[in-house]
């Protein structure tokens, strides 16, 4: 096939290893942090933490920075709705 | 998107016709199900910690070994990071290399489902089990779970769905992973044509990410 | 176009095509197996026109079941007091009414029979994106519709023996009473889990073939609306069903494990499960209405032989309510015990929705405004929308009014309005499908003066039958009752009496149409005057991959007079 070959882009091993570092410094932040006391701010920091986890994958790994415009904005919007939908769900349990 | 007309000119009319891009779109969407689908499960989950039973999570997480969730979380990364390592050694060219990531990657999959494994026979063998499985009290004696307080209760229903789901997910991963490897062997994914190990890798990391969430929801609560 | 080439009917795209072949060679002098070759070559066929078609096929067939399920309700009430059905077999039924129309019949509805077969066709691609995947689709289908079914003839009663129990808690499975119903709750779920698959695959495939396979100069604005609104709809099956999936998935786990998520008496929370199930299946109201929309787009500037009015507002609201439709769904829980500001804040935006939805309304009256019209069969199906779903959309806003919907929740009002937007809207436009495309996908036309004696049948009909429960539901009748107060009688019986004469046009249609197919006169090959491209630039039936040179689009899809710019 001479399927857009050219266009691709090729990360290299160096890239996704300084990745992989990243995600194994943040996930021992992540469980230092939990040892320690921060109360309600606990789950909050904690998916902070994983959300820059989930956004190195995505960006990297899953090659979305270097991906077509169309599929950013689809992967963006996914995203968006399924926060927004969750916002919506603690209209609810939230002001119980 | 002008792309895919001259394609398919160029082919003129053959029924199974090849599109690159196309073919990721339509991965990216099925993946968007996948995030959908344990995004109602994490929503349910946040509903009960934060609404309903915090407290109750907290101890039940308790009950959760850190070291066990963190090695898995180690183990899935690793697998996140070869599947990558593997795909941009067949796109330079190197099939032996690509070959051996690939392995490393499905031993991985195996080695997480083995801590799983481990982990879920210890909580089974203190009693924690869904309640009404009632043959497994043969084994395990009566299951605790109706004792403990609601909202610890739901916290073990809930880890059991969730890592349950995710654990299908990883072994469903390793039969595709297996067939990458096949295709890399018999030269059907090459330098010139990996759009199915690239969408087969992006499901992989989809499992990791689900688990980027789950572990610290689940483990680290305590 | 070339009259020469052989039809799809004659040609075939098939998976197991050498099994077929030897099998078709064994039927030369074995009526059986020709007959097997026949129904593989359906079957096992990756041709999305073939497919639409199986689809269309097996739904009508659904439809059928559907209907007489409705018509037992409808006899049952047609006096107070129990008639001829218990109080039990009752709730089955109404249930199984639900289960079948809901989720066997109108949410594939249009984007699996004629968006299959009419997407390729109108973007001039030889198929759909993953063909193999479609074909799939129809599977999953039949195995999901098969569990369902099957779940209506192997229950267990309370002491574990087989019998006959159907699931009774109506379509919604509401909780806690799925989880301790003694009928086969969960192979019924199971069933509509994997429909759920059928219908997200089906979403994942227009999504790319409508990105990636669109002809040469057809850019996303020069796209027939009915593509637009498939694009909407597959966007919702997409990113709203694997929701419900989830939640019927824990309903299941729940009753096998008992793991007390959704469980009061385990500390669960059954509004959870509502506001759940409602994420998906609020939005799976529009994804059943905006393909029916899309239809009517193209089939009212088609007979107005007139370019659409306000192209643009019309495929972007398409989206809008795609959009707005995903944040509305807690107003189905007005009662359920939410609190006051989500019921507020989910009140406000549902009437949001009304805007898209006028939008269109208007830019099709626009579009008559002027217009050369033809009362053709299709044309007066696309009008019969329009009104019977601005009566349902309408009615909608009563109930998306707080203090109103409490008046009328769990009502026959409920039940009048849901049909008029379901059944007035969703399927209108698959019947205002079929009669469009008719002489498109068979090549052949059906007798007209039938037509328009089924739809006046089908229009007292069916305005008799939900006008009168809107009456009755207003009064106070609540809905899913085996019986009722003597003061009803009258709207009981009235709505009877529209339901048969309804039925009788249904039936009517179902014939005129079967005879068309068999034994129709041949059609014009752009037998409306269509300007798309599976009117100017493929023959009617078209051929196996659909164009024999690609098509290049020169004007748009509505390209009358040289008004489209």
């Amino acid at each position: 096939m001479s399927h857009s070959n050219d266009e691709v882009h090729i990360v290299s091993y160096g890239t996704h290893t300084m990745v992989y570092i990243g995600l194994l410094s943040l996930t021992a932040l992540t469980v230092a942090i939990a040892g320690g006391n921060f109360g309600s701010l606990t789950l909050l920091i904690a998916m902070f933490i994983a959300t820059c986890k989930a956004g190195l994958v995505l960006s990297y790994f899953m090659h979305v920075k270097f991906e077509d415009r169309v599929i950013q904005m689809m992967v963006a919007s996914a995203i968006i709705l399924l926060i927004v939908a969750y916002g919506m769900s603690f209209i609810d349990y939230g002001t119980r | 998107m002008s792309n895919s007309t001259e394609l398919h000119i160029e082919e003129n009319h053959d029924h199974e016709h090849e599109d690159y891009v196309g073919d990721k779109m339509g991965m990216w969407l099925f993946l968007f199900t996948e995030l959908l689908l344990f995004g109602g499960m994490f929503l349910a989950f946040l509903v009960y910690y934060i609404s309903f039973y915090t407290e109750d999570f907290h101890n039940a997480g308790k009950n959760l070994n850190v070291m066990m969730g963190g090695g898995n979380t180690l183990i899935l990364l690793t697998s996140s990071l070869t599947m990558v390592l593997a795909i941009t050694a067949i796109q330079k060219k190197n099939k032996f290399l690509s070959i051996f990531y690939l392995i490393v990657t499905i031993a991985c999959a195996g080695g997480f489902m083995v801590v799983k494994y481990f982990e879920w026979g210890a909580k089974f063998s203190h009693g924690l089990y869904p309640a009404k499985l009632t043959s497994l009290a043969e084994y395990f004696g009566p299951s605790i779970i109706p004792s403990l307080p609601k909202g610890e209760a739901i916290f073990f229903g809930l880890y059991f769905t969730m890592t349950g789901l995710h654990g299908f997910h990883v072994m469903a991963g390793v039969a595709v992973l297996l067939i990458v490897l096949y295709k890399v062997i018999v030269n059907d994914i090459d330098s010139e044509k990996f759009g199915y190990m690239e969408n087969v890798g992006l499901y992989w990391h989809v499992v990791d990410l689900i688990w980027i969430y789950l572990f610290p929801l689940l483990y680290l609560v305590a | 176009m070339v009259s020469s080439a052989k039809t799809f009917y004659e040609d075939k795209a098939l998976i197991f095509q050498g099994f077929q072949e030897s099998l078709e060679k064994a039927g030369e002098n074995n009526k059986l197996y020709k007959f097997l070759a026949w129904v593989l070559s359906w079957i096992f066929s990756t041709d999305h026109k073939r497919v639409g078609i199986l689809y269309l096929i097996t739904m009508a067939a659904f439809f059928a079941i559907g209907v007489s399920l409705g018509l037992l309700i409808r006899f049952e009430l047609f006096l107070p007091g129990e008639q001829f059905i218990s109080a039990r077999v009752y709730n089955s039924v109404f249930t199984m009414h639900g289960v079948i129309m809901i989720f066997l019949v109108v949410i594939p509805g249009i984007p699996a029979t004629f968006g299959n077969f009419c997407l390729p066709l109108q973007l001039g691609a030889p198929d759909v994106s993953f063909p193999k995947l479609n074909l799939s689709t129809w599977w999953l289908f039949m195995i999901g519709a098969g569990l369902a079914v099957l779940s209506l003839f192997v229950g267990t009663n309370a002491n574990g023996e087989l019998m006959m129990v159907a699931p009774d808690g109506g379509w919604t499975f509401y909780v806690p009473y799925s989880l301790e119903s003694s009928a086969n709750i969960s192979l019924a779920l199971s069933g509509a889990f994997i429909l759920g698959f059928s219908s997200m695959f089906t979403g994942m495939n227009f999504i790319t073939t409508i990105h990636r396979m669109r002809a040469k100069g057809m850019g996303f604005f020069q796209m027939p609306l009915f593509c637009w609104s498939l694009y909407a709809s597959s966007w919702i099956q997409v990113l709203a069903t694997p929701v419900v999936s989830i939640t019927l998935l824990l309903v299941i786990i729940e009753r096998f494990m008992g793991i007390g998520i959704f469980d009061p008496s385990k500390g669960g929370d059954p509004v959870l499960y509502q506001h759940m199930f409602w994420i998906y299946s609020h939005p799976a109201v529009y994804l059943m209405v905006i393909p029916a929309m899309g239809v009517v787009s193209d089939v009212i500037a088609v007979f107005s032989r007139r370019t659409i009015f306000g192209y643009k507002a019309i495929a972007i609201s398409s989206m809008a309510i795609a959009f707005v439709g995903y944040f509305v769904w807690a107003h189905h829980m007005f009662t359920s015990g939410m609190t006051e500001t989500a019921q507020i804040v989910f009140s406000f935006l549902t009437f949001f929705v009304a805007i898209p939805t006028a939008i269109k309304t208007f830019n099709w009256i626009a579009t008559l405004y002027k217009g050369s019209i033809h009362l053709s069969v299709p044309m007066v199906w696309a009008l019969t929308f329009v009104f019977l779903f601005s009566i349902g959309g309408l009615t909608g806003l009563l109930n998306g009014a707080i203090n109103a919907d409490i008046h009328v929740h769990d009502t026959y009002y409920v039940v009048g309005h849901f049909h008029y937007t379901m059944f007035g809207g969703g399927m209108v436009g698959l019947f205002c499908a079929c009669h469009y495309w008719f002489p498109k996908v068979t090549g052949k036309i059906y007798n007209e003066s039938v037509g328009y004696l089924a739809w006046a049948f089908f229009f007292v009909g069916f305005n008799t039958l939900y006008g009168s429960m809107l009456v009755m539901g207003l009064l106070g009748m609540p809905r899913r009752y085996h019986d009722y107060l003597p003061q009803f009688t009258i709207w009981h019986q009235l709505s009877t009496i529209g339901a048969v004469i309804m039925v009788t046009g249904l039936i009517i249609m179902f014939i005129n149409l079967l005879k068309g197919w068999i034994n129709g006169p041949k059609a014009n090959e752009n037998h409306w005057d269509g300007r798309s491209l599976e009117w100017t630039h493929s023959a009617s039936p078209p051929i196996l991959l659909n164009f024999d040179k690609d098509p290049e689009v020169q004007g748009g899809p509505y390209d009358y007079d040289g008004e489209w710019k």
